[in-house]
C-alpha cells in the first residue's frame, strides 16, 4: 500500500474512533441518567476518554478525507464539555446544600 | 502465444483490475455512508436525554428556581402547620427530566424536645406540584381546612366541633410524668407578647394570627380561609426564616409578601385551603398582629394549670410524649 494510502485510512480510522467513542459516552450519560446511577457519570468524566476523544478528532482534521469525521468527532465532545459545565455548574446552582 | 496477443491479454487483465478497483471503492463508499446514517442518527437518539437534562438544570436555575420551590414549601408549611419546624439542611433535592423531587422532614416541639412529625416527598413537574407524599408519625394530626372542619384553634365568634370539657378530662387523665402539645383558643384577640406573659410555666410554640376574616373563616369574595401565623419561639436553626429575627411578626409578614407571587403553588402544598394572602397582608398591614389560639407545649401539670387563665376558651390535647422537660 502507499503512503498516502495508508496515511488517509488511519487518519479515517482516528476519526471513526473519535466518534465512536463520542457515542459511547453519549450512552454511558444516557444509561446514567436514566437508572439514576451517578457513578458511571463520574467514572467517565474522571477518566481520560473524552480527552482521547478530543485528540483523536484533532488529528483526523489534518486529513481531507477524514476531515469531517474529525469535525464530527470533535463535535460530540464539545457537547460532552458543554454538558458537563452545564450540570456541574447549573447543579451547584441549583442544589444549594454542600 | 506471440507478443500481439500477450500485449491483448495485458490489457484485458489491467482492465479487469481497474473494474474491480472501481467496485471496491464505490462498495467502500456505500458503507461509509451507511455508517454514517447509522451513526448519525444513534447520535440524535442519544442527545435527547442529556440534552433535556440541560433544559431541565437550565429552568430550576433561571426559570422558577428550586431554591424558590424549596423556599415556598418550607415558608408555606411554617405559616399553616401549626408548632412545625424544619431542617432545610436535610432537604433532599432529586431531578429528573423535566421534574424535581423535593423530600424533607418536618419536626415538632414536644416539651423541650424536638420530635419527627411528618416525611414530606413533593413530586414537581416543572413549577407544577403534582404529587405529594406525606408519611406521618404523629398520633394526633392536625386537621386540614376546610377539607376537615373542626378547627382546633378556633376565634373567639367561631364554635369549635370537639368536646371541650372531656379534653380537659382526657388532660387531667394523664399520667404527672408527661410533657403535652396543647391547642388553646382564647377569648378574645390578644398581642401574642401578653399570652406568652400570661403563659409563663410553658412554651408557646405557634400563634394563630387574626387577619380579619377570621370570624367566618370567608374572604371577602366568599372563598373559605384557612388559619395562618407564625412560630413564637426563637428559632437558632440556620436555615430557619426565624433565625435571628428581632420581630417575628415582621417576618411573618415578610414570608406571606414572599409567598404571595407563589400562591397558587404554596396552596397545592398545604392541606390548609386557600390563603387569600393578598387580603390578609393588607390587613396585617393597616391593623397589626394579634392572635386568638396558640399552640403551647410544656409539663402537664402547667398545661392543665392554664385553664384557670381567664383568657382561655377551648383546649385540644395535641401530642403527648414522656417526661422531658429539664428545666
Amino acid at each position: 500500500m502507499e503512503l498516502g494510502t495508508l496515511k488517509n485510512t488511519i487518519l479515517q480510522g482516528f476519526g471513526w474512533l473519535s466518534v465512536v467513542m463520542g457515542l459511547i459516552a453519549l450512552a454511558l450519560i444516557n444509561i446514567s441518567l436514566l437508572s439514576g446511577y451517578d457513578g458511571l457519570l463520574t467514572n467517565l468524566f474522571s477518566s481520560s476518554w473524552i480527552a482521547i476523544a478530543v485528540v483523536l478528532g484533532i488529528i483526523s482534521l489534518f486529513n481531507k478525507k477524514s476531515r469531517s469525521l474529525g469535525f464530527w468527532g470533535l463535535g460530540l465532545s464539545i457537547y460532552l464539555g458543554l454538558f458537563v459545565a452545564v450540570i456541574f455548574v447549573l447543579g451547584w446552582t441549583i442544589v444549594p446544600f454542600p | 502465444m506471440d507478443s500481439y496477443e500477450k500485449l491483448i491479454q495485458k490489457a484485458k487483465n489491467e482492465e479487469m483490475d481497474h473494474t474491480d478497483k472501481g467496485t471496491k471503492k464505490v462498495k467502500r463508499a456505500i458503507n461509509s455512508s451507511r455508517w454514517k446514517l447509522i451513526l448519525s442518527t444513534l447520535m440524535v437518539i442519544l442527545l435527547i436525554v442529556p440534552t433535556c437534562y440541560m433544559l431541565t438544570f437550565g429552568y430550576y436555575a433561571f426559570g422558577t428556581k428550586s431554591t424558590t420551590l424549596m423556599d415556598v414549601t418550607s415558608k408555606t408549611l411554617y405559616i399553616t402547620e401549626p408548632n412545625t419546624t424544619l431542617e432545610e439542611l436535610e432537604f433532599e433535592m432529586d431531578f429528573s427530566l423535566f421534574s424535581m423531587d423535593l423530600s424533607f422532614d418536618q419536626y415538632k416541639q414536644i416539651g423541650d424536645e424536638f420530635y419527627p412529625a411528618k416525611h414530606y416527598n413533593f413530586h414537581f413537574v416543572l413549577n407544577d406540584l403534582v404529587k405529594k407524599e406525606e408519611d406521618s408519625k404523629l398520633e394526633k394530626l392536625y386537621p386540614g381546612y376546610p377539607t376537615q372542619t373542626n378547627q382546633w384553634l378556633a376565634h373567639p365568634k367561631q364554635s369549635i366541633e370537639f368536646n371541650n370539657a372531656k379534653e380537659w378530662r382526657v388532660l387531667e387523665g394523664l399520667p404527672e410524668e408527661t410533657v403535652v402539645e396543647a391547642y388553646i383558643s382564647l377569648n378574645n384577640l390578644y398581642e401574642v407578647d401578653a399570652v406568652e406573659n400570661e403563659m409563663k410555666n410553658v412554651d408557646v410554640t405557634w400563634a394563630a394570627i387574626y387577619t380579619g376574616s377570621e370570624e367566618t373563616m370567608l374572604s371577602s369574595d366568599g372563598d373559605v380561609i384557612s388559619p395562618i401565623g407564625y412560630p413564637v419561639q426563637p428559632d437558632q436553626t440556620y436555615w430557619s426564616p426565624f433565625r435571628d429575627s428581632s420581630s417575628h411578626e415582621e417576618t411573618f409578614l415578610e414570608m406571606l409578601k414572599e409567598l404571595q407571587p407563589y400562591e397558587s403553588i404554596a396552596e397545592e402544598v398545604t392541606i390548609q385551603k386557600n390563603l387569600e394572602l393578598n387580603e390578609r397582608i393588607s390587613y396585617l398591614e393597616k391593623n397589626g398582629f394579634k392572635t386568638y389560639g396558640v399552640v403551647v407545649t410544656g409539663p402537664k401539670k402547667e398545661i392543665e394549670s392554664l385553664r384557670k387563665l381567664s383568657m382561655v376558651r377551648y383546649m385540644k390535647v395535641g401530642e403527648v410524649k414522656l417526661w422531658n422537660w429539664a428545666r
